[in-house]
């Protein structure tokens, strides 16, 4: 073990500062080759052929193309993955997940700590400089160390570093030239051009468009110096910046520093940020704050339009807009408008790869050369991206991926590349492929390692769990589920005994959920695959499970007739519903019945029906009904979503038949019992470790974002107090108009308004932010769903901790780390909404492509040129247009914003919110390979 | 001919890590104070019985956090997927230590000890009269010890105001260390002056003193019950790393110093101002008392090499 210093200078507030550090040199840093005589081999993994070796840059840029197996026996340097880490920490992890996959050949070798290639830092030499030095000194000890038997190549793309190699007589090449010689031309594809090369080729194709348009598009970014002291001082904002969902043109920067979303207007003020960058962001002079023009449907500046969506379910999903209560132009507007900006530097760009399609061309003379075409994003808020592709008569009609390089001052659209094809334009399985990407969801099927981790099948509850000391044994009691019609993930069950006792009678009611977390052990990895997803998907036609299947379907599923192992919450209660003792164990059961919703609420009805499960089911019931009700007395709101449920053909998988879900009193019993759980847990867990709890909030709606629901309430003559969540409640329940539907109708509305709740960490916030809005509890978790969420399964560690039957992980003493691991949930679980609502809308769309059909609609909102209906039946919501296209503004129709509707010049039709209307729907293909439904009046 | 002057010097204070509230992504809201964040961790300590906490140490730095991560956004890596730390050892490697002994030649004992860039020197006068008399104890000898560091041993240069907190702390966790193995009852009504300087700093210049403190003792010939060495570990990126270098000492992570009596087995020191899980804590443990007995013998080698010396100029 040799020693050796190395001296650097550091500037720290200003000052300069000698620091000196140690650096051990090693002997025994192996070179990672398996043919190697002298190295240890038992971690080599590069094979006898070319050992190919990358410089920073390259890596970089090429990430995509390493990624390609065709890429492999790669020897990463350490002072190379260092400087990639600086710089790009996204990069940094794809390429650490390279490294430690078995599948592939990527070596890392640590060259500035082995004893031969360590390189000392000369004066003057700038870290640049450095780096390729100590790049060329590894490479040429490879060469060495080697022999002539296995060629080691340096790929750089730097000039002076690639002459002074090959001055030390290291084999280097370029990476365009390295591909080339690989005889693929798909990888070139892959290739990224370094700016200052592609820029030309990029411009001259620009030019063979729009021959005018050679100039600079867009403003200079402001150098990194001048943002932050721009920040300093207060005249930049920093932020992460939103695009609207439903209008490319319109982004929003949520800024601290002013304490309210500055909103950017077009792509000039955009000025090249994409969404999620984080931004700096220049005010613009007050008089430029532009009111919003979002009263027109279409859009002035493109092309595009609204499609029709699955109706937004809450505030999260739903087109952002304010202003309703604005007059028309020609009245002075009293209210202020938000503050307008400019984006003038990018922070931290949040580029990564796109799912879409190239934009219809004609097809060139020649194949096989390179020609440059538009990729639109299925992802709306993504503009155009160019790329350059050999193979564009394959990639025409197919779904494809592309990631975003760079976009410089003078091109209009970003400049990117080929990444892979997901398969054919308007094929069901290539487009849920398409939904799952877009979401982040991970649908690869389980590793070996994960499914390592499970026990051996066919597994059963064995002796030892049954006279283990904190197991009860509950398998004499009769337990039973209640779920959806063919559910194979039954994670709870419910149980109900009348007990006598004293003078009362008393109920003991028992709800047992599926012990996952006696499988799913902290720090496995099953238990960090379950914890990167976060949560099973629902697709339409198929699932994404989050624990691997024997768990889901068999081992935690608590089916009927089978002992299987439980977590249950017991309650004894009085028969007025009243909770007189609470109890959580773990516990054995053996479940009697695994009832559908129907099955279920079929017992209860039938009154010739006396057994003990339809009594039990009886009694839960009553008391499910008083609880329901005493949830309601405190202010929980009752809201309403139009889920809709598809019947899916079992042979083709296609679409047969659309209904409303419907929603029983069976349903309604078993989530009382849930939402009851979920609370005790949260009180339990919340009690005993204040600080480290995962808890579950839902924020109080501010009164800008009900601002919709109370413009179209005062428009049909509704009064609604938003005071509080009892008082909206109480209005909503008194909102009865004169039709049956009216109702649900404004509670629909009244749940659009709403944010979703999230998880959080209780360290991270004080107590009264713990509240639950939309169930009034002062808190809540989730706890009921263990196979299915992993929020569940960390609330059952916490539960079992606090119970002293097992040790907190230690993940729970950092409170970062839990932090992350709540909005990583968050995300996930945002994303599989998203995920099913996409997959439902692309089913409604292949439904309904067979089948034009007429239906009733009830409008929802009124626009310039026409107006938005939401149609009950589906679920779905579009727009209808009263005007054609192009000739908007036309003046024939006029908008009475007050009353909420749209008035025909000659005072011949009206149509106000909330009216039904019938409307004809139809698929139809204004580009090829473009389906949508459309919606006109009929 | 050095003379070492003793003067209670200022190691500037490590850059105190505040508590920091994690922000939640914009969406999530504002950055937000939790204010009864000090009851509600009083209360989860009560109930966490398992987290391990040495007793309360009035002399103790705050705990950087509640669980003594650094509440830091980016995590930094210390221990790379290789097993490498930031300077090329490995999690379980110590760096490379050094002592020599007389080198203060008006001392009664001296020696300099040396653990990778940390460089410590003592001195020790004595067993003397005690110079203040009311401090005499009938019935066993006085022991005291004053630690301080160079202007020069950090990497900025200014002088630092006298007798703070951290080097009293110091001061008073070497005097008692040393004292557990001073067989003081020999030498009732006398006195014995332990000085330590750091002339260099570089993580661990606790038991980097206490070390070059047992060679001055042994050098000056006082009589031990067994020589006391020690050596720290710490906790970062789930790993337990032994002898912690500043950059991973400044990591804000747990920082475990021990001090054994090797020959007898037994711990005369054990410090720890931040929390970890019992079993997590028994590693770390287990990993700095390793590293005290490889010091131990290091010592051990480097006192048999002296007195060969001695034996040699005396012409034995």
């Amino acid at each position: 073990m040799l020693q050796s210093n190395t001296f650097s200078r550091k500037t720290k507030g200003g000052r300069i500062k000698k620091e000196v550090r140690e650096i051990y040199l090693r002997d025994d840093i192996y070179c990672g080759a398996t043919a190697c005589k002298t190295c240890d081999t038992s971690r080599a993994r590069l094979d006898a052929s070319a050992i190919l070796i990358f410089d920073t840059n390259v890596l970089l840029h090429q990430i995509d193309l390493l990624e390609n197996p065709a890429i492999d026996n790669v020897v990463l340097l350490s002072v190379v993955l260092d400087e990639v880490k600086n710089k790009n920490m996204a990069v940094y992890n794809r390429i650490r997940a390279l490294s430690t996959n078995p599948l592939r050949k990527f070596y890392v070798f640590s060259n500035q700590f082995h004893k031969d290639t360590f390189v000392k830092r000369m004066d003057g030499e700038t870290p640049n400089d450095y780096n390729d030095r100590a790049i060329r000194v590894a490479s040429r000890w490879y060469q060495t160390h080697l022999g002539p038997a296995t060629p080691v190549l340096l790929i750089t793309n730097d000039r002076e570093n690639k002459r002074r190699a090959v001055e030390e007589g290291i084999s280097t090449d370029t990476i365009q030239s390295y591909v080339k010689s690989l005889g693929q031309p798909e990888l070139l594809d892959l290739l990224v051009h370094p700016a200052s090369e592609s820029e030309d080729v990029a411009m001259e194709q620009v030019e063979d468009l729009r021959p005018s348009k050679r100039q600079v598009v867009y403003q200079e970014h402001k150098p990194m110096s001048e943002i932050t002291l721009g920040l300093h001082r207060g005249i930049y904002h920093q932020g992460k910046l939103r695009v609207n969902r439903y209008n490319p043109f319109e982004a929003y920067v949520g800024s601290e520093s002013i304490g309210d979303e500055i909103i950017i207007h077009g792509r000039q003020n955009m000025n090249r940020s994409f969404d999620g960058d984080i931004v700096a962001v220049e005010l613009l002079p007050q008089d430029e704050w532009r009111e919003e023009k979002n009263l027109s449907i279409a859009d002035e500046e493109d092309e595009e339009e609204d499609d029709v969506h699955l109706a937004p379910s809450s505030a999260d999903d739903a087109p952002r807009t304010t202003n309703l209560v604005s007059g028309s132009a020609t009245e002075t507007n009293p209210t202020p408008c938000r503050p307008s900006g400019r984006v003038v530097g990018i922070i931290k760009r949040n580029w990564h790869s796109y799912c879409g399609s190239l934009e219809p061309m004609r097809m060139p003379a020649g194949t096989g050369s390179f020609t440059s075409a538009l990729f639109v994003s299925k992802d709306r808020r993504i503009p155009k991206i160019r790329i350059q592709t050999r193979q564009l008569e394959n990639l025409l009609d197919k779904r494809i991926i592309v990631a975003v390089d760079s976009w410089d001052r003078q091109s209009r659209y970003p400049s990117g590349h080929y990444v892979r094809v997901i398969g054919e334009i308007g094929d069901r399985d290539t487009e849920s492929e398409v939904v799952l990407i877009e979401n982040d969801i991970n649908s690869r099927p389980f590793s070996a390692q994960v499914l390592a981790c499970l026990p051996p099948l066919p597994w059963s509850v064995s002796s030892e769990d049954v006279t283990n000391s904190i197991r009860l044994d509950l398998r004499s009691l009769q337990v039973f589920s209640v779920d959806p019609p063919g559910c194979k993930d039954i994670d709870d069950a419910l149980h109900c005994t009348a007990l006598s006792n004293g003078n009362y009678e008393v109920g003991v009611r028992i709800l047992n959920i599926a012990d996952v977390t006696n499988f799913v052990h902290p720090g496995s990895p099953l238990d960090d695959e379950a914890s990167q997803r976060g949560t099973s998907v629902y697709l339409v036609e198929r699932r994404i499970d989050m624990l691997p299947k024997p768990l889901t379907e068999d081992i935690c599923s608590l089916r009927a007739d089978v002992e299987r192992l439980a977590f249950s919450v017991i309650w004894e209660m009085t028969s007025e519903a009243e909770i007189i003792s609470t109890r959580f164990t773990k516990s054995v059961i053996k479940s009697c019945a695994a009832l559908s919703y129907v099955e279920a609420q079929a017992r209860m009805d039938d009154s010739r029906l006396m057994d003990p499960l339809t009594t039990d089911l009886r009694n839960m019931n009553a008391l499910a009904k008083i609880m329901r009700q005493r949830r309601i007395d405190r202010g929980a709101l009752t809201l309403a979503s139009a889920e809709v449920k598809f019947q899916i053909d079992t042979e083709t998988h296609d679409p047969l038949d659309i209904g409303m879900y419907q929603i029983r009193e069976a349903n309604q019993m078993v989530e009382e019992f849930m939402l009851a759980a979920n609370v005790s847990v949260a009180k339990k867990i919340y009690d005993c470790f204040p600080l480290c709890s995962l808890l579950r909030r839902h924020p109080t709606p501010t009164r800008e974002m009900l601002e919709p629901l109370l413009c179209t309430a005062a428009a049909v003559g509704l009064d609604l107090d938003v005071s509080s969540s009892k008082a909206l409640a109480d209005s909503l329940d008194r909102a009865v108009g004169d039709d049956p539907y009216f109702n649900k109708l404004i509670r629909i509305l009244a749940t659009r308004c709403m944010t979703q709740a999230v998880y959080f960490c209780s360290g991270d916030l004080s107590p009264p932010e713990y509240h639950h809005y939309g169930l009034a509890a002062p808190m809540y978790t989730h706890f009921t769903s263990p196979i299915r969420r992993y929020a569940d399964v960390i609330v059952h560690r916490l539960l079992a901790a606090s119970l002293m039957i097992e040790k907190l992980p230690s993940v729970f003493q950092d409170r970062t780390q839990l932090a992350s691991i709540a909005d990583n949930l968050n995300y996930r679980h945002r994303n599989a909404q998203m995920a099913s609502r996409a997959s439902v809308e692309l089913h409604t769309l292949i439904y309904f492509r067979k089948r034009p059909t007429d239906t009733e609609a009830r409008i929802v909102k009124i626009r310039s040129n026409g107006f938005i209906v939401f149609v009950p039946k589906y679920g779905i919501e579009g727009p209808v247009y009263l005007t054609t296209r192009g000739e908007k503004g036309g003046g024939e129709w006029f908008v009475d914003e007050p009353q909420q509707r749209i008035v025909k010049m000659d005072n011949s039709l009206i149509y106000s919110v909330l009216q039904t209307v019938r409307i004809h729907m139809e698929v139809v293909e204004p580009q090829p390979n473009r389906p949508k439904l459309q919606l006109t009046l009929i | 001919m050095m003379q070492v002057r003793p003067n209670l010097d200022y190691e500037g204070p490590k850059s105190h890590q505040h508590h920091r509230a994690f922000v939640f992504g914009f969406e999530y809201g504002f950055l937000k104070e939790k204010l009864d964040q000090k009851e509600a961790a009083k209360r989860a300590n009560e109930q966490l019985g398992f987290v391990f906490d040495i007793g309360p140490n009035p002399w103790s730095k705050p705990a950087t956090s509640s669980f003594g991560c650094k509440p830091s956004l980016v995590k930094m890596e210390y221990v790379s997927p290789e097993g490498l730390r930031l300077d090329g050892r490995r999690p379980m490697e110590m760096r490379q230590i050094r002592a020599e002994i007389g080198t203060v030649a008006r001392a009664d004992g001296s020696a300099v000890f040396e653990m990778g860039n940390t460089k410590v020197i003592a001195a020790v006068y004595g067993p003397r009269e005690v110079q203040n008399r009311s401090q005499q104890i009938s019935d066993q000898a006085l022991v005291r010890c004053e630690y301080s560091m160079a202007n020069f041993s950090t990497g900025d240069r200014m002088r630092k105001p006298k007798g703070d907190r951290r080097s009293t702390e110091i001061s008073l966790v070497i005097r008692q260390t040393m004292e557990a193995c001073i067989l003081t009852h020999l030498m009732p009504r006398s006195q014995i002056d332990i000085f330590v300087q750091v002339l260099q700093a570089d993580g661990g210049t606790r038991s980097a003193c206490i070390n070059a403190a047992t060679l001055a003792l042994a050098d000056a010939g006082i009589p031990m019950r067994d020589i006391v060495t020690s050596c720290s570990a710490g906790y970062l990126n789930s790993t337990p790393l032994l002898d912690l270098n500043y950059i991973e000492d400044s990591a804000g992570g747990p920082d475990v110093t021990v001090g054994i009596l090797p020959k007898l087995d037994k711990v005369t020191l054990l410090q720890m101002d931040a929390k970890l899980p019992l079993d997590i804590f028994e590693n770390v443990m287990g990993l700095a008392t390793e590293g005290c007995k490889a010091v131990a013998n290091y010592i051990r080698e480097v006192l048999l090499e002296n007195t060969k010396q001695l034996e040699y100029r005396r012409g034995l």
